[in-house]
């Protein structure tokens, strides 16, 4: 009979009468989970295979070339295009079809650690898979470290640069690839700048004068993606907004 | 006048509804409601499919601004802006381990319940570390996801078709679970579901229009 009383006395306190989780804890472990997500992800293996298949023909079609080889980038770009449409995700929208962001915010974490983890959690998938890039690059040009840090480090800034304007698609759009819309309003974005502003402005607009192996030239590129930072923090009450209507603050009065 | 159900006297939290009325679209699904519940036995929202019960949870657990009147969670313990909030469309993510996801509930919700026979830990389902969730059974999922809310030692928990897909047994634990929370929290729950009869306690029929509470005595007769 005691034994009854005790596991209903302590069922009636709730979590087993239990301290309370350590805060800081809270948002490695919900890196770590979106983390697993990301990768796990469908879209992330096949596009980490669409980036090796291009890399593959792009470097054989660079091997087997007659000297001079032609200096550009063996079809890196067009892979990590391919492999960031399949796996440049926050997952708010897919969140929003699980209804699992009401059940974390409303329930769980605070609407800023939710926000935070995901960013968190998307930036170490842009800097993982950047990682695996260069060493497959490397490998691929046969030691050239030059060429495989060069196209990284750019295309890592460009991805950074697109923050901002995936948060906003996952806003407004459900879909598990909101990178794919990202590269369409990129696309549609330059062919609107082509036209009104002529192709050389359109290219200093988005700070892509580059010039090759010339880290320096990559400081308007670099300036766009600290500006970007800026912009995803000044988007949180934005994001937050977004969140009330699905999990977001209470109307009663407490 | 108010209808007032669940403990009296005690300091425990307390449910306040004044003339509350919730709109579904332009159709007003619920019309003015005063009612006030205080911790100690289950509330129950009752009503057909689309009658207005899951909108009324709503309100009542603050996702939702109603219509007209105003909700009022009190908890003599000051914790008012803790609540659980559960509805049948929350679903888990596929591509996450049973094991990592146990992880991350240990670290937002609290511990799992260590004794095998507690009602805890019946309602936990036994998933391998290594199994990916978007592999669980539905049933297996809802558990998983109510067992970790009911950790939270939250003064308000409003629950919308928690019944839903669960086995027996699992139905038992729950209600055991509910039963003894309810009596320190304000527990809610609508459902389509037969009420439990260790579970009795006031009920709120919604039909569409109006929301009429029924004292458990009252509804024993009525049954």
């Amino acid at each position: 009979m005691d034994v009854v009383n005790r596991t209903t006395d302590a069922l009636a306190a709730g979590p087993m009468g239990s301290a309370a989780p350590a805060a800081r804890g809270r948002l490695r472990a919900l890196v770590a989970v979106e983390l697993q997500r990301a990768m796990r992800s469908p879209g992330a293996l096949v596009g980490v295979a669409g980036f090796l298949i291009l890399l593959g023909v792009g470097h054989w079609s660079y091997w087997t070339s007659l000297p001079p080889r032609p200096e550009d980038d063996r079809l890196f770009v067009w892979g990590y295009i391919v492999a960031m449409c399949g796996m440049f995700r926050l997952g708010l929208s897919e969140d929003r079809e699980l209804a699992l962001d009401e059940y974390l915010v409303s329930n769980l974490v605070s609407p800023l650690r939710y926000a935070l983890s995901k960013l968190l959690a998307t930036i170490a998938v842009v800097g993982i898979f950047g990682a695996g890039a260069f060493v497959c690059a490397a490998a691929a040009s046969a030691g050239d470290f030059q060429y495989a840090a060069w196209y990284t480090v750019l295309m890592t800034l460009v991805v950074w640069t697109l923050l901002p304007v995936l948060l906003l698609v996952e806003f407004g759009i459900d879909t598990r690839y909101p990178a794919l819309f990202v590269l369409l309003i990129f696309i549609a974005a330059v062919v609107v700048g082509r036209l009104a502003l002529g192709p050389i402005a359109i290219v200093r607009v988005m700070g892509l004068e580059l010039e090759r192996y010339v880290y320096s030239s990559l400081a308007p590129l670099g300036v766009r993606a600290l500006v970007a930072g800026w912009v995803l923090v000044l988007l949180y009450p934005l994001w937050r907004l977004r969140l009330v209507g699905r999990a977001g603050w209470s109307w009663a009065k407490v | 006048m108010a209808r007032m159900s669940g403990g009296v006297g005690a300091a425990v939290p307390e449910l306040r509804l004044e003339e509350v009325s919730v709109r579904h679209g332009r159709r007003r699904v619920v019309e003015p409601l005063t009612w006030v519940h205080r911790a100690g036995r289950i509330a129950w929202l009752i009503g057909e499919n689309g009658a207005g019960k899951s909108s009324l949870l709503r309100v009542l657990a603050g996702r939702m601004r109603p219509a007209t009147g105003t909700v009022t969670l009190l908890d003599p313990a000051g914790r008012s802006g803790e609540r659980i909030y559960y509805r049948p469309a929350m679903r888990l993510p596929g591509g996450v381990t049973a094991g990592a996801w146990a992880r991350l509930m240990e670290r937002l919700a609290g511990p799992a319940a260590a004794g095998a026979e507690e009602p805890m830990a019946v309602l936990r389902p036994s998933v391998p570390e290594n199994r990916l969730l978007g592999r669980v059974s539905t049933g297996e999922a809802k558990r998983t996801l109510l067992e970790a809310l009911l950790r939270k030692p939250a003064p308000f928990v409003f629950l919308d078709e928690p019944y839903e897909h669960l086995s027996a047994r699992a139905r038992d634990a729950l209600t055991e679970v509910l039963v003894a929370r309810a009596k320190t929290a304000v527990v809610v729950v609508a459902t389509n579901q037969p009420i439990p009869d260790a579970a009795a306690g006031p009920v709120v029929q919604v039909d569409g229009e109006r929301a009429v509470v029924i004292e458990p005595e009252e509804s024993r007769w009525m049954s």
